[in-house]
């Protein structure tokens, strides 16, 4: 179990507490987060479940695999702290996790 | 109900009435024809509600499920905010099946074709490298999940129409409506599926299970076996009973195409009819579920509820027999000589496990395929299957019973004339 925070990008947070193994994406869509569109569901398909990860935070997640890094080419103005959250998974280790919410995810 | 404004002679190639001389005639040809099969894909189940499922079986957002509904494979779903759905279960792309498994819940559904994918309320949501396709390729919805035109429910019975133009489901039900209502109303907490689905096959014409669903006529001949094992269970003569039951049970038109047989059965039902063999125990929690009906409706709506049993078809194909147990059943045409037959148990929320398991028992024992009456049913539906193969000099089926009476029993044929009415104002008159 891990609680994430979620900032919008009218600076509004929000934490949920997601289970081990479930998806930021995936918490946040479940948890009532506006923002994190998701449309393809976590297959790595439609760039629209991109965040930026807090600064302090990116070095910590596992490294993105070469199809997260292809389809992060499609969302909309990334930066090096870019992410799909589809692919970030919980695990205890990341308790405390904060991510932003970019404006637009297209 | 319905009846004010039919002719009172009717000579069409395959239904024929003269009600003043009390005739009712189909002609074996509609059972067997592949033409007349054509046909009522064209003008039956691609113009009428059909039955897709039942809002308890999609209990919380993101759940799904996948059934074939009068020839097209179909996803009923609901959304990320909980709103249903009905999609066409083919991808945009090629075609492939995009959901595959029975039932889950997901946010989204990939092709395992392609890979591509959408997001649950339908969208397209596949990202391609800049040429691949035309700019803004699909950005009109042109590649989304196709839809099914038209769903609507009633309490939470859901129903989806091919036909974007027709009349809405609640003027469609017409008398059905009340029918379940009453229905409905047996919990307080509302109704659920229950358990799993049961799903078979006849070698016979769909419309023979419209007719055998309501059919009170055969029951002391075909399912001679279960009466005579309830009448053992239960300790009364299986003949004295029935005759005093005669009189009530009635056949109904319920408009436009429904009909239903309502009368009093001997077995017992869950809703309020205890039988000696559930005990003192259950007679008590019996005397207590119909105390709460009765609070909850009032004692004439609730003695219609707790102590009369309903067998009711819906234009065209679905059954719901609320009887020892409550049945909801949808069957369609592969072949003329060929249906399948998927067959749900409705229950109430919160019921009681005891309750429960007698409601499962008699589904298993009687309802089911491989209880006392499906079976012998299916050899009923399957042997006349077989007759029809000598249509050419034993051309007609008579289903004229009773067409002379005010009020046509149960053991009539009034519900079938009813069925058989509307088929013919599609298939015929071109309605």
């Amino acid at each position: 179990m891990a609680t994430v925070t979620f900032i919008a990008a009218d600076g509004g947070e929000k934490a949920l507490d997601i289970t081990d193994g479930f998806s930021v994406m995936e918490g946040a869509v479940r948890g009532g987060i506006d923002g994190i569109d998701a449309d393809c569901g976590g297959e790595v398909s439609c760039a629209t479940c991109h965040v930026h990860v807090a600064a302090d935070w990116i070095a910590r997640l596992a490294a993105p695999s070469e199809d997260e890094k292809d389809m992060l080419g499609y969302a909309v103005d990334t930066d090096e702290c870019s992410r799909l959250s589809c692919q970030i998974f919980l695990t205890p280790e990341l308790d405390g996790l904060v991510v932003h919410i970019p404006p637009t995810q297209r | 109900m319905a009846t004010a404004f039919t002719p009172l002679r009717r000579t069409g190639r395959w239904v024929q009435e003269d009600r003043p001389a009390g005739l009712f005639k189909v002609s074996r040809e509609a059972f067997t024809s592949d033409d007349v099969l054509a046909l009522e894909r064209e003008r039956i189940f691609d113009k009428s509600w059909l039955f897709l499922g039942h809002g308890s079986e999609l209990k919380q957002p993101n759940d799904y499920l996948t059934r074939r509904v009068g020839g097209r494979e179909l996803i009923f779903n609901r959304d990320r905010k909980g709103e249903f759905h009905a999609f066409l279960n083919t991808c945009p792309h090629r075609g492939a099946i995009v959901a595959r498994e029975k039932c889950g819940n997901a946010l989204g559904f990939k092709c395992f074709y392609h890979g591509w994918s959408f997001n649950n309320n339908g969208k397209y949501a596949t990202r391609t490298p800049p040429g691949v396709y035309p700019e803004g390729f699909g950005n009109d919805g042109s590649v989304d999940l196709a839809r099914v035109p038209r769903i609507e429910s009633y309490r939470d019975f859901f129903f989806v129409n091919y036909d974007p133009n027709a009349i809405g489901l609640h003027e469609y039900l017409a008398g059905a409506r009340e029918v379940l209502d009453l229905v409905a109303d047996h919990s307080p907490n509302g109704m659920e599926i229950i358990g799993g689905t049961q799903e078979y096959s006849i070698r016979a014409n769909w419309k023979l299970l419209v007719e055998n669903s309501f059919d009170g006529y055969h029951a002391m001949e075909t399912h001679g076996t279960y009466f005579e094992y309830l009448m053992s269970v239960i300790g009364t003569s299986v003949n004295d009973d029935i005759a005093g039951m005669e009189d009530v049970s009635r056949g109904i038109d319920l408009g436009n195409g429904h009909a239903m047989i309502e009368g009093r059965a001997p077995w017992g039902r869950p809703i309020g009819r205890a039988i000696p063999a559930w005990g003192e125990d259950g007679k008590a929690e019996i005397d207590a579920i119909v105390t709460e009906l009765t609070d909850r409706v009032g004692e004439t709506r609730a003695h219609r509820i707790a102590n009369r049993d309903r067998n009711m078809g819906i234009f065209p194909s679905l059954v719901i027999n609320d009887i020892m147990a409550i049945t909801v059943r949808t069957f369609y045409p592969e072949a003329p000589d060929l249906m399948n037959v998927s067959s749900w148990a409705l229950a109430p929320v919160g019921e009681s496990r005891e309750a429960r398991k007698r409601r499962l028992d008699n589904f298993l024992e009687f309802l089911g395929p491989g209880g006392f009456a499906t079976p012998d049913d299916v050899e009923a539906l399957e042997s006349a299957q077989r007759g029809y193969a000598a249509a050419k000099f034993a051309p007609w089926n008579d289903i004229s019973r009773g067409l002379l009476k005010e009020q046509p029993g149960g053991n009539d044929e009034a519900q079938m004339r009813a069925f058989w009415r509307a088929w013919a104002a599609r298939m015929e008159d071109g309605k």
